[in-house]
């Protein structure tokens, strides 16, 4: 497969973009009309590509691209294994299932100031950061992210969103300061910046460098993910931006900071994933749990939602935990269900923000106490927010179910009865949530406390743009938990390349500098001859 | 065929909402089909199963979890299966009637059809994930059905009540279910069952535990029992189908199911026998107070299901037969009086007792049906009942017999004290209700709204088949003997009689049944007594107290944690920070880290300049205007700068300068629109951890760039060198620095450029947003809480 096109989930949405900026400048409907358009290819480019990715990696593939042609370690490395890109194919199916929703419901203002454009910079730093090989290059993804995050926060330039704008980005770049830091000691100590490369040395390094790179990366990337102690920025934000917007973090980001803990310690530190379980188990425990008593004490359903949002990263986090243990399942069977959970996780909370958004949009507020009885109005909704809902409680047959029945299974299988057993009580109480989240909303007497008459769902259009979206993203998350072995399969394939150390490094190929001294001794390849190569 | 059925089933249960039956009574007649033709093929399937023969059916679903769907038609499947469907299929005609023209009654079908499909898979299942699979979605559709009068608050409690006992007890559940998966190296029923050694398992005890919790929540047990009575606010026919026929039994089917893998240890045999005793006395207590038709039928259940899990703590063949004819009894008389009380409450408007009698005149067809059930609910000769509760005493007596005298008094003792009480709360019924000619209270109730014939048929027929049952008892053997053998897994073959002479047995259901008549007479001692109990000691307000403690943990524990200023959450994420540094000293010693100084001099520019640097820092702290501390962190800026110029770094110098300048004219602009900062001084103590924090910060700080410049520490040769080397001849450029950026990493610089990009349309949607709007945050947000931000949003 030609490695190039592993620049493209990078290049296409930064070129529409930029495209898009350029159009957007005039600002009347037709541009507007034409930036959805475009937006709408570079999407479905983007997901055919990622499909083609998954189809090749999952096979037991990895795919190398050196920017430039520069040999590793010296460039840029890209490099697209199982993991990275089943998660490139669920931001392409996440960002192209909230483009209907955006349509329909982002108002003409965000719209003007460069919505689509913004999405589709967040989609490249979403997609960088998947596909980086080099430390530093995720840190430069991860301010593309942050950066668009922080715009789509505040775009709208209503009080409440300046205020978790500005903790939202504060917080981050606080973690982010520490990825830089992490860096630095990285080129300090290791001498290079190449994943593979690092990997190649951390194995003889003195066990002081790999604890502190270690730990600085657990506490930069926890902090993206919405660990517990780190995940104040989350709840602090993420309900204040419109449904759509809400539903792109909500879905993908925390996941960027999952993807980048799962890649970091399976290939920098294969070792502490067993030195360091009980930290990581515990940690996932009080993730879980401090999530979903947060998301019990919260007053509006967008709060709710984002609250488990830190309760399930505990869940991913907990698989990592147990990624390489386990009696009776084989090896990775933690890390697979992890994946298999991430999936999940990603479309269904998904879904749900939408169907949360499009109750907010539709009652003129989202506010527990004051909305009530939707469900004799708004069959269509009600019924897709249900199953979304027991969906996340993890009630067959959804994907909740199979993903969660099998990190129960490797909890046990490995003996580690208390963060299971507190796995299951957030089960419970995750359950209890939804179902008041439903209760609140779709039961009782009809309240409809907004000033305006429900407007959102009358539409036909605009209700298929708005219902669409959600029903499609439902009958993925039935899809894999119906098919769940087939998915099963190849989150386990995804797993295996993750903890194959060696292989990962073999693919990258780094070279030693002592071997490359002199220029002369350099004709191997020149800048002028782009590619990389397959495995 | 089982997966076709239950598909059939769900889709049935589409199309009737998709019908708007509410007001088309043929559909009513149609819905009794799909649940009908399983009964009948169920019937067909008994001669087969009798002989040994069962059907099964697999799919694989998830085979690496263990994960299929299988099912397996074995004696004690068909006869559950029987109940499901059959009484499923009464219950689907009743329904039409029951929700005579309410535009939602379709959307009661749906929720009706799926549970009767999780139900049929639930019993059919020979999987124990299967099994799960089934059982989450009764509760989950049972949920939806106890809360369809959703506009009450009480249902909507009711509702919730019930789905979190059953799914708590439902997730304990399946922790067992794994637990005993793993154990067995397999999750199919059948394999366990066959299989030996469970006993002996290190995680025995704990799996039986959980199973017993979820098989306790889902029928009902003490003290679990609170939910039942409270899921009387749904619809009667969801009552009578979910929670007297067929739900409520999958914990007893569960246990029976699991019988002969896991019975026979004392652990199994005395949670059962004290649970289910418990439970049998309480509910049979309780349904005597009660005045509301349902409430005494809800504790009546209760109670019969106590006798059910009680039964099942033993493995003899009385105890089995007991327990299959109990089931069997309690689906044909309690289904239907349920039945009875939803066409007494359509007829009348009430279910109160104390305002109803004659009702037998009144609606005879009805009374004829309640008074059948009835008797067979008093266990009073020749009905079911009364053969369900005489295999139950000569349970008991039989143990007493064989020398275990303490547990075979307790079953004898209390199934007579329990049939009392049967014997007192059905005459109560069945006096009050159909037979007396006058009501208690003033403002009696009268039948204004008689019942159709299609109300009545579902009700009738069940009970007319309970009526027969026990005068069929030869054909009838072929569905008990096999559904008793495979709870036993010893072949059983029943000669079940309504007679056996007078036995000490016999004598004793006699005494029951007078002490009954006797408690019935006084019956007003005893409500008043019942009225007069606490009130705090009921379940469900110990479980209401329960839940907001938990709410309230969970209020106060966010607040703890979320409920913080910016610059507290910020010390808190530094601080974690600290502790990899930490913990990587504790591998390396600072005298390793530390540089080798010797021959090193500090000369007297750079000794003024790091004077400066601190001195300049120090200012900026105490600075006591905005415009000061700008001023000194410019000074902090340039010293820094400075320094690279004496280490030869003319590039990073002149950057770092450009960046000093930049910075300090944005700031002086932008400080220069702010008001004065009129915020009173800080507290000791919040001055304190300000100094802690920045400390800490300093220090990881100083201890990373020792790590970097720590020889000790150093893993391998940098790849700089290679850019040293190779950027003239393959970079073309004479700068390394420019080299490196625009093109062995230009990759990073384009992501950076495209950062600057976002920044800079971000700030041009800021600015177009108005300026009154963006500053008020601004200023606050230092030492605001988000609890106030959330007020200071609402108010905005």
């Amino acid at each position: 497969m030609n490695p190039n096109l592993l620049a493209v989930p990078i290049a296409l949405p930064l070129f529409t973009a930029a495209l898009l900026l350029a159009v957007s400048r005039w600002g009347g409907r037709q541009l507007i009309d034409l930036q959805r358009g475009l937006t709408a290819i570079a999407l479905l480019v983007n997901l055919g590509v990622a499909l083609a990715l998954a189809n090749y990696t999952l096979s037991g593939h990895r795919l190398v691209l050196q920017m430039g042609g520069w040999q590793a370690p010296f460039g840029i490395t890209l490099v697209a294994d199982g993991l990275t890109s089943i998660l490139l194919t669920m931001a392409a199916i996440i960002f192209l299932a909230v483009l209907p929703f955006a349509i329909g419901t982002i108002d003409f203002h965000r719209e003007r100031m460069g919505y689509y454009p913004l999405t589709l910079f967040l989609l490249m730093g979403i997609n960088g950061a998947f596909l980086a090989g080099d430390l530093f290059n995720l840190y430069v993804f991860f301010e593309v992210m942050l950066m668009a995050s922080f715009v789509l926060l505040t775009v709208g330039g209503q009080p409440a969103q300046t205020h978790s704008g500005i903790r939202y980005v504060v917080l981050n770049l606080i973690a982010s300061l520490v990825f830089l830091a992490a860096a630095g000691i990285a080129y300090g100590t290791l001498g290079t910046l190449n994943m593979a490369h690092m990997a190649e040395r951390l194995q003889t390094a003195a066990p002081a460098v790999k604890t502190l790179l270690a730990g600085l990366l657990f506490v930069s990337f926890g902090s993206k993910a919405g660990l517990f102690p780190l995940f104040f920025w989350l709840p602090s934000s993420y309900h204040t931006p419109p449904p759509a917007v809400m539903a792109l973090f909500g879905g993908l980001l925390t996941k960027v900071g999952v993807y980048t803990l799962f890649r970091s310690f399976t290939l920098f530190f294969p070792d502490l994933l067993v030195a360091w379980q009980p930290l990581i188990l515990g940690v996932a425990g009080a993730t879980m749990l401090i999530g979903v008593l947060g998301a019990m004490s919260q007053p509006t359903v967008r709060r709710v939602l984002s609250f488990h949002i830190i309760s399930q990263v505990g869940y991913m986090i907990m698989g990592l935990g147990v990624a390489v243990d386990g009696q009776n399942l084989a090896m990775g069977f933690g890390l697979a269900a992890a994946i298999l959970y991430m999936i999940h996780h990603i479309i269904v909370k998904s879904t749900l923000i939408l169907a949360g958004g499009a109750i907010q949009i539709e009652m003129g507020s989202d506010e527990l106490a004051r909305i009530g009885g939707l469900v004799s109005k708004r069959p269509l909704l009600a019924i897709l927010f249900f199953l979304a809902a027991i969906a996340l409680a993890g009630i067959p047959p959804f994907s909740g179910f199979v993903s969660k029945l099998s990190l129960l299974q490797i909890t046990m299988d490995s003996g580690h009865w208390l963060v299971a057993g507190i796995s299951v009580v957030v089960s419970l109480l995750t359950l209890n949530s939804m179902t008041a989240l439903w209760r609140e909303t779709f039961w009782g007497e009809y309240e409809h406390p907004g000033r305006l008459t429900p407007w959102l769902l009358d539409a036909p259009l605009r209700r298929w743009l708005v219902l669409g979206p959600i029903a499609g993203l439902l009958v993925l998350s039935l899809g894999l938990g119906l098919f769940g072995e087939r998915f099963f399969q190849m989150t386990n394939t995804a797993a295996q390349q993750a903890l194959d150390q060696a292989g990962y490094i073999a693919a990258v190929r780094p070279v030693e500098p002592e071997s490359v001294a002199g220029p002369a001794d350099y004709p191997a390849e020149s800048p002028t001859d782009k590619g990389g190569h397959d495995e | 065929m089982l997966l076709g059925f239950l598909a059939s089933l769900f889709i049935s249960g589409i199309l009737l909402w998709w019908s708007r039956p509410h007001n088309k009574p043929i559909i009513g007649w149609l819905s009794v089909l799909p649940p009908g033709l399983i009964t009948v093929w169920q019937v067909l399937r008994i001669p087969e199963i009798a002989a040994g023969n069962f059907y099964t059916e697999r799919w694989e679903w998830m085979p690496s979890l263990g994960l299929d769907v299988s099912f397996r038609l074995d004696g004690l499947a068909v006869l559950f299966g029987l109940i499901v469907a059959g009484v499923g299929a009464g219950v689907a005609l009743y329904t039409h009637y029951y929700l005579e023209k309410k535009p939602s009654q379709g959307y009661f079908y749906l929720a009706l059809f799926s549970f009767m499909a999780s139900m049929l898979g639930l019993v059919w299942a020979d999987n124990l994930l299967t099994l799960f699979v089934f059982w989450e979605g009764t509760s989950i559709t049972s949920y939806l059905l106890i809360g369809f009068d959703h506009e009450k608050a009480q249902a909507r409690t009711g509702a919730r009540n019930a789905l979190l006992v059953t799914g708590a007890g439902g997730l304990a559940m399946l922790v067992g279910l794994v637990l005993l998966g793993q154990s067995a190296g397999s999750y199919s029923i059948s394999q366990i069952v066959a299989a030996d050694g469970l006993r002996e398992s290190a995680y025995y005890s704990v799996a039986v535990v959980l199973i017993f919790v979820g098989a306790f929540t889902k029928s009902a047990q003490f003290p679990f029992h609170f939910w039942l009575p409270g899921a009387m606010s749904a619809p009667t026919p969801a009552s009578a189908y979910l929670h007297s026929a067929t739900m409520v039994k999958a914990g007893i089917f569960l246990l029976a199911r699991m019988h002969p893998a896991l019975s026979d240890t004392p652990l199994w045999f005395w949670g059962l026998l004290i649970f289910g005793g418990i439970t049998m006395l309480i509910g049979a207590f309780f349904a005597i107070g009660k005045y509301d038709i349902k409430a005494l039928l809800a504790y009546a259940t209760v109670s019969q299901l106590g006798i059910l899990t009680m039964l099942l703590a033993f493995g003899s063949e009385y105890a089995v037969l007991a327990a299959v004819v109990g089931v069997l009894a309690h689906a044909l008389y309690k289904g239907p009086l349920f039945l009875v009380a939803g066409i007494v409450d359509h007829a009348t408007g009430t279910r109160d007792m104390s305002r109803l009698a004659g009702l037998l005149r009144a609606i005879p067809l009805t009374g004829l049906a309640a008074v059948l059930g009835i008797v067979s609910m008093a266990g009073l000769p020749p009905t079911f009942g009364f053969l369900a509760k005489e295999l139950l005493l000569e349970n008991g007596w039989e143990m007493i017999g064989h020398g275990e005298t303490l547990a075979g008094w307790l079953v004898f003792g209390g199934g007579a004290i329990a049939g009392a009480l049967f014997v007192a709360y059905s005459l109560t019924l069945l006096w009050e209700v159909f037979l007396r000619r006058k009501a208690d209270a003033t403002d009696a109730a009268h039948v204004h709204h008689p019942p159709s014939f299609g109300f009545v048929l579902a009700p009738l027929v069940l009970v007319l088949l309970g009526t027969a049952a026990p005068f069929l008892l030869g054909p009838l053997a072929l569905l008990i003997d096999p559904a008793a053998t495979a709870i036993s897994n010893e072949t059983i073959h029943s000669h079940l009689a309504l007679w056996h002479g007078f036995t000490p047995v016999l004598i004793t259901s006699l005494i029951a049944i007078g002490s009954g008549t006797l408690l019935f007479l006084g019956r007003a001692h005893f409500r008043r007594l019942l009225a007069s109990l606490p009130k705090n000691l009921q379940g469900d307000l110990l479980f209401e107290q329960g839940l907001r403690g938990l709410y309230s943990l969970a209020r106060r524990t966010t607040r703890l944690v979320q409920d913080h200023t910016l610059a507290g959450h910020a010390a808190v994420v530094l601080l974690v920070a600290v502790v990899p540094v930490v913990a990587a000293l504790s591998y390396t010693s600072i005298s390793e880290l530390l540089p080798d100084l010797t021959g090193e001099v500090l000369t007297g520019p750079e000794m003024i300049m790091a004077l400066l640097l601190v001195i300049a820092a120090w200012a900026t702290v105490r600075a006591k205007s905005r415009m000061s501390a700008i001023i000194s962190l410019g000074v902090v800026g340039v010293t820094v700068t400075l320094f690279y110029v004496f280490f030869s770094a003319p590039d990073l110098a002149l950057t770092q300068l450009l960046i000093e300048v930049l910075t300090l004219v944005l700031l002086v602009l932008v400080f220069y629109k702010l008001p004065d900062d009129k915020r009173p001084p800080q507290g000791r103590l919040r001055q304190a951890g300000i100094v802690f924090v920045s400390f800490c910060a300093g220090v990881v700080g100083f201890v990373l760039v020792l790590f970097n410049s720590s020889e000790a520490m150093n893993a391998g040769t940098a790849i700089s060198g290679y850019f040293t080397d190779n950027s003239v001849p393959l970079g073309h450029g004479a700068n390394i620095v420019n080299v490196i950026l625009v093109d062995f990493r230009a990759f990073d610089t384009m992501g950076e450029i495209t950062v600057l990009a976002v920044a800079a349309l971000g700030g041009y949607a800021l600015l177009r947003a108005p300026a009154a709007r963006l500053l008020s945050p601004l200023l606050n947000e230092a030492n605001t809480t988000e609890a106030e931000e959330m007020e200071e949003t609402d108010r905005a």
